[in-house]
């Protein structure tokens, strides 16, 4: 018989998109994620300590020179706005710095400084001291000897020392550079933190992981004040919890992030999952694993993890819409974001318009079971006793009528 | 579906034999029996779909197959198919929107198919020929003791069998399901202004293996039955070759022939008698061929028939439309 072109298109093409869609029922795979978490578990620390420690040597860097003169508290620093800040250099302070431990004495950081005078003196910086000799005025107030500074104030002169860092710590040089902090301070904003604001200048040391809040605390306040009665920063302030995150954990060290940077926001799914998809470390604190597969199994998680993938905007909530960024609380906790008295607040973040029952639609990171949810447990099992019954059925009746078939036409053949 | 003799007809001859069923007929249903008859470059054919329902197919396949090849893909989003085809269709929000779209036609398609359903119920006063009965059980049993080795007797297939009326009812199931339960997720918040909160995760467990289910009946039962066992494009050209439809539905096609005989009677009604055993043949009736080149749907033909027998008596009328109302333009 004859049929149309169009329906034979028709035809092919659906056949072809059944099979199709076959072929993507029947190709399974575990997820890519979780697979690849339990492959490589990663930790960096803040900063490598490779070199052996060798003995301290205060006169490899020319510190008995400058102590000549910088050993005199009364020693002062002018700023060209007026600003002042001590010479004074105490030895105890760098005694106690990583540098010291390294040999590293004045001139490897004060490396432009080179001999006296310095550089970056003026005719005026020896008068100070030897006005007798040319007969000028004494700057000297109270006892104190004031040097000119050729700065506007004593960030400058931060700031200028900072790029010395750089010299040595060339690798965290590079991940500072994609900062937010650097960020800021690109766009003109002096008070950026920089190296020595987190890691001190004569008393140098490495920022322990457990003490970075307290280090971040200094500008950050309140989010400080927010991680203190969290869990985690609890934990961190009662017994010094090595488990719990600390701010660098999430935000990164050198390259900290804020949240609305990059992709922080579709990463911070697997920044929980880090450690709340760890079995081993769950298991100290009696917490579900679970929390993760159910997320990821749901319809938020998997729009974000697909998102986060394909590098596409991620609008749909992440764990810390929920249950909170700083200040977040186990869900027992009455104050917690995800207590069940508090959820319908949190749902009407996304949802405005959620009543009382709406919240109950989550499962609560839960996987259902018989006892939790009897029915959608029921759904399931009948659908899986269901399915390959019906299905199974189908292809009997098929391939019972296709013998039939075949056997018949070559019965038929033979006869001719 | 063509009733068994056990039948309200006029079925006296019940007992004897060869089997045949008799039953009045109005003339509306011979012509539009005899409308049936087509000639396709000199082939004789039966139409056995109408523009309209061959459309509807079409509207059908393209959705069903957008929303399981979308849905599929979100459900297994972590699969590299279902992820490579999320990203084909811009990520999984703007495929979340054409699952929506194609979701609101397949919707608005179901509406259409309802409501044209209770209009030629009610109005055109049409049985519904997709209702399963008894001798569909039967003719799956004849076609099981066939297909095994049993008996060697092929049942006699009405206007739709019982593979086609489970393949129609599979549907219908799984609209009600997956309209029902997709709603039910589209629109959450509502969803629970009058349910539970806990009927929204059911309703998506109900959402994904119905889909599964429904996806599977359709790549074996349909794919077979339509396509594998025998190409069968009658849904898209709308008709059958005498050859096709004296194998598939031979129950129908005696109708048809008998029916279409007594078109040009001048009383009404008139009793036809359908043979029901393959033994006895139907005379050969050659019912007035129409002189169209393509195959034309049967529109609305309740109308015409309607006022051309308005002059017919009244108890006449009756019994036509309440006792055997069925005509060639049959709703499923």
């Amino acid at each position: 018989m004859k049929f149309s072109r169009i329906s034979k298109i028709f035809l092919i093409s659906a056949l072809g998109l059944f099979l199709f869609m076959g072929f993507l029922l029947a190709a399974g795979g575990s997820h890519p994620v979780l697979a690849q978490e339990n492959a490589t578990p990663t930790s960096t620390p803040a900063i490598e300590l490779t070199a052996t420690a060798t003995p301290a040597s205060m006169s490899s860097g020319g510190h008995s020179d400058c102590l000549g003169c910088h050993s005199n508290p009364n020693m002062v620093g002018k700023f060209t706005n007026g600003e002042t800040i001590s010479l004074y250099y105490n030895e105890t302070q760098h005694a106690d710095s990583i540098h010291a431990d390294r040999g590293l004495g004045c001139r490897a950081c004060h490396a432009d400084q080179g001999n006296y005078p310095h550089p970056m003196s003026s005719e005026k910086t020896c008068t100070t001291c030897h006005s007798n000799i040319t007969g000028g005025t004494d700057s000297s107030k109270n006892g104190q000897l004031f040097f000119d500074i050729p700065l506007e104030n004593p960030r400058a002169l931060s700031l200028e020392l900072n790029e010395t860092c750089k010299r040595c710590h060339q690798d965290q040089a590079q991940e500072v550079k994609s900062s937010d902090h650097e960020r800021i301070l690109a766009n003109g904003n002096p008070y950026a933190p920089v190296c020595i604001d987190c890691h001190g200048s004569h008393d140098v040391k490495p920022v322990g992981e457990r003490d970075s809040p307290k280090m971040c605390a200094n500008c950050h306040k309140a989010a400080y004040t927010a991680y203190k009665s969290s869990v985690h920063g609890a934990a961190l302030e009662d017994n010094g919890n090595p488990d719990v995150p600390t701010c660098g954990n999430c935000h990164g060290t050198h390259s900290v992030k804020g949240p609305a940077e990059g992709n922080f926001r579709a990463d911070s799914i697997e920044l929980c999952a880090k450690c709340h998809a760890d079995k081993e470390l769950m298991a100290k604190y009696g917490i579900s694993t679970n929390v993760f597969n159910t997320y990821l199994d749901d319809f938020h998680g998997r729009s974000v993890n697909f998102s986060r993938e394909s590098n596409m905007k991620v609008d749909k909530a992440t764990c810390y819409d929920c249950h909170g960024v700083h200040n977040i609380l186990p869900p027992q906790d009455k104050a917690s974001t995800v207590y069940p008295a508090n959820l319908l607040h949190t749902c009407q973040h996304c949802h405005a318009d959620a009543d009382i029952t709406f919240p109950q639609a989550w499962l609560s990171h839960k996987v259902p079971d018989w006892t939790d949810a009897p029915v959608l447990y029921a759904v399931n099992l009948a659908y899986i006793i269901v399915i390959p019954l019906l299905i199974g059925g189908f292809l009997i009746y098929i391939a019972l009528d296709a013998y039939h078939r075949i056997s018949t036409r070559r019965k038929k053949a033979g006869h001719k | 579906m063509m009733k068994t003799p056990v039948n309200n007809d006029a079925s006296a001859n019940k007992e004897s034999s060869p089997k045949v069923l008799q039953r009045y007929i109005s003339r509306r249903e011979a012509i539009e029996a005899a409308r049936r008859f087509h000639s396709v470059d000199g082939k004789r054919v039966v139409v056995r779909f109408t523009m309209g329902q061959r459309i509807e197919h079409y509207i059908l396949l393209i959705s069903f197959t957008l929303l399981g090849i979308t849905g599929l893909a979100q459900t297994f989003a972590d699969n590299p198919v279902g992820y490579f085809i999320l990203n084909l269709f811009g990520g999984i929000d703007s495929t979340r929107v054409i699952h929506h779209t194609a979701a609101f036609i397949f919707g608005a398609l179901s509406i259409y198919h309802v409501a044209k359903f209770l209009y030629q119920f009610f109005m055109g006063h049409r049985l519904p020929k997709m209702m399963p009965d008894w001798s569909d059980l039967t003719q799956l049993v004849e076609m099981l003791k066939l297909n095994t080795g049993l008996s060697q007797k092929h049942p006699r297939f009405d206007r739709f069998n019982f593979e086609e009326k489970a393949e129609y009812w599979a549907l219908v199931w799984g609209t009600v399901v997956m309209g029902l339960t997709g709603l039910m997720q589209w629109f959450p918040v509502a969803t629970t202004y009058y349910l539970s909160g806990g009927s929204i995760p059911i309703a998506r467990s109900f959402h994904k293996w119905e889909a599964i289910l429904a996806i599977l009946a359709i790549l074996t039962w349909h794919m077979y039955h339509s396509v594998i066992k025998k190409l069968n494009t009658s849904i898209f050209t709308g008709v059958m070759t005498m050859e096709e439809m004296e194998e598939e539905h031979p129950q129908e096609l005696a109708y048809l022939q008998a029916a279409s005989a007594v078109a040009d009677n001048r009383s009404w009604p008139v009793m036809i008698e359908v043979p029901l055993e393959d033994e006895k043949e139907p005379e050969p009736v050659v019912p007035p061929v129409e002189e169209v080149k393509t195959p034309e749907p049967v529109s609305s033909p309740a109308e015409e028939t309607n006022n051309s027998e308005s002059a017919a008596p009244a108890v006449e009328q009756k019994k036509d439309d309440t006792e055997n109302p069925k005509t060639a333009g049959e709703i499923e």
